[in-house]
């Protein structure tokens, strides 16, 4: 590539899709208004380009065939009828950014959905979903009866796109709340790989009994 | 009071009156009030109540609970003093003359548990928890119980009438006190639709439509996607399967489940039949029914189910194998 334009009047539309060394020629250029248009544009190409080279170069691989996250926890049963309090459990990814909800569990009836707010991560996170379309409608379930207090959630690799992710490092949070009651948050950093592996983090506020097991189907 | 003061709604949290903009009272209408709560008989318990005001929801809330509790002292097995323990001390389970005369709500449950028994072919048997106290006393010792101590229990069960034995009416108590419930609530004023789940057995009353997801055989995962999404109105559904509660025995290195539900004809644990559902009007009869689809061999439980209107079923064979009828199906998303 040796072509080098020698006055502003001569870049055409094709010399915007030369390549970033010709980029650093212009740099050295007297500044124009038309000069700096097409500076600009070159420069935000370059950037899309290299971005998405890099994302290419740099891509894990895709999530193990057959391996899935079985997580159980506990919210502490005090003795008596008592108010299930709001949980719910989520994966992130290495930057922090909620990928995955796992499990909601809460009145989402108008009134009362100012109190998921009590869920401060998970709330967060859902607002940054939320911008991006669609929440969910709880229903009623039928099952054969179940124990009171202890729940269990599986992912399956997916973020709540259904979009199967790569295999890398995510975090595990699980977070429970009450109205002006004991809030709780159990965080575990998780390398989600090829290799089945078992995590028992410490409970936090009435959450107990975490365990984090990634393993085959 | 000035339109803009309105007292607040809610649980008498709130001492000051809350200032409100005059339109938002005018499209007050009617609420619908979600409780979830947990230990309640043992298990987790879902309300949800449409009324015309929050008070009326609930008044609807207590009366509900007041219920469940009222009869969760005739009913259990867990309390030493519940009418049915005190019942069953005063004799009736050694086959004495008893000294207890069971209250209206017991009666009510010694007539239709024995009605049930018949209609199943002890398919569904109050006295099946003899079985499961061997049960859990093999486990314990890491084994399961052989034939020659089930015989003498599986004997005294099916011979007719029954011999007398400690009774327990688990899943049928459990579908008559969400009945009660469920119409206790629906009964306060103001009050038109109810839902009342407990631990998975659940009945709504009301003209609003509500799904009902039919949680997945095998998995314990309540993120798993549902066998099946139903639309009811004003009917019951009660699911019986080994998901959540079993025996636990290690069996050469590796530990086994089997499942809660006996087969009281056999005493052996259930291993056919994964899980079973039933809608029927009421929630006593869909868990009666339940228990029995989930002991019975597909066949004939399809056909037991068949024998009565209004009646739907799904059994999910261990084979993979997905049973229903037209009601179920007529009523499945």
């Amino acid at each position: 590539m040796t072509h080098f334009p020698t006055d502003l009047t001569a870049l055409r539309a094709a010399d915007l899709n030369d390549s970033a060394e010709q980029f650093g020629a212009e740099l050295a250029r007297p500044q124009t208004r038309r000069g700096f248009l097409a500076r600009t544009g070159l420069a935000a190409l370059g950037l899309m380009v290299g971005r998405s080279a890099l994302a290419q170069t740099s891509k894990a691989p895709a999530w193990a065939e057959g391996m899935e996250l079985d997580v159980n926890f506990v919210l502490k049963t005090p003795a008596g009828r008592y108010n299930r309090p709001y949980a719910a459990v989520w994966i992130e990814d290495a930057s922090g950014a909620s990928v995955r909800t796992l499990g909601l569990w809460a009145n989402t009836t108008p009134k009362s959905v100012k109190y998921l707010n009590e869920l401060r991560r998970w709330s967060r996170g859902d607002q940054a979903r939320r911008a991006q379309g669609g929440g969910d409608v709880v229903t009623t379930v039928s099952s054969p009866t179940r124990v009171p207090g202890a729940f269990n959630v599986v992912w399956d690799g997916r973020d709540d796109r259904k979009a199967l992710l790569p295999q890398g490092n995510y975090t595990l949070v699980v977070e429970a709340a009450r109205e002006d009651g004991p809030y709780g948050r159990v965080r575990q950093e998780l390398a989600l790989g090829g290799a089945p592996l078992k995590k028992t983090p410490e409970g936090a506020g009435e959450i107990t009994d975490v365990v984090a097991e990634y393993r085959r189907r | 009071m000035s339109p803009l003061l309105a007292e607040a709604p809610g649980p008498g949290a709130h001492f000051w009156p809350t200032l409100r903009w005059p339109w938002r009272r005018q499209r007050g209408g009617p609420v619908t009030y979600r409780r979830h709560y947990e230990q309640v008989l043992g298990t987790a318990c879902e309300l949800r109540i449409g009324a015309g005001t929050a008070e009326q929801a609930q008044a609807a809330e207590q009366a509900a609970l007041a219920e469940i509790d009222r009869l969760e002292m005739v009913y259990s097995r867990f309390l030493p003093d519940s009418e049915l323990n005190r019942w069953l001390r005063g004799g009736a389970a050694t086959g004495a003359l008893c000294t207890h005369v069971p209250g209206p709500d017991l009666a009510w449950m010694l007539a239709v548990g024995e009605q049930w028994r018949l209609a199943t072919g002890n398919a569904f048997h109050p006295g099946a928890d003899a079985l499961g106290e061997l049960w859990r006393a093999a486990a314990a010792q890491d084994r399961v119980p052989g034939d020659e101590e089930l015989a003498p229990v599986v004997r005294a069960l099916n011979s007719e009438p029954p011999l007398p034995g400690a009774l327990n009416f688990n899943a049928l108590a459990k579908g008559r006190i969400i009945d009660r419930a469920c119409l206790e609530a629906a009964g306060q004023p103001g009050v038109s639709d109810v839902l009342v789940n407990i631990g998975g057995d659940l009945r709504c009353t009301g003209p609003t439509d509500v799904r009902v997801q039919i949680a997945h055989p095998g998995t314990r995962a309540d993120n798993a996607a549902p066998e099946a999404t139903l639309c009811l109105r004003g009917l019951a559904v009660a699911t019986s399967g080994g998901t959540h509660r079993g025996f636990r025995v290690a069996e050469e290195g590796r530990e086994r489940l089997y499942s809660h539900l006996l087969d009281p004809r056999t005493g052996r644990s259930v291993q056919h039949v994964l899980a079973a559902s039933v809608i029927a009007g009421d929630c006593a009869s869909a868990d009666a029914l339940a228990t029995a689809l989930s002991v019975l061999p597909a066949d004939e439980g399809l056909r037991l189910a068949n024998s009565f209107t209004q009646t739907g079923c799904l059994i999910v064979e261990a084979s993979g194998r997905r049973r229903s009828n037209a009601f179920w199906q007529a009523h499945c998303v």
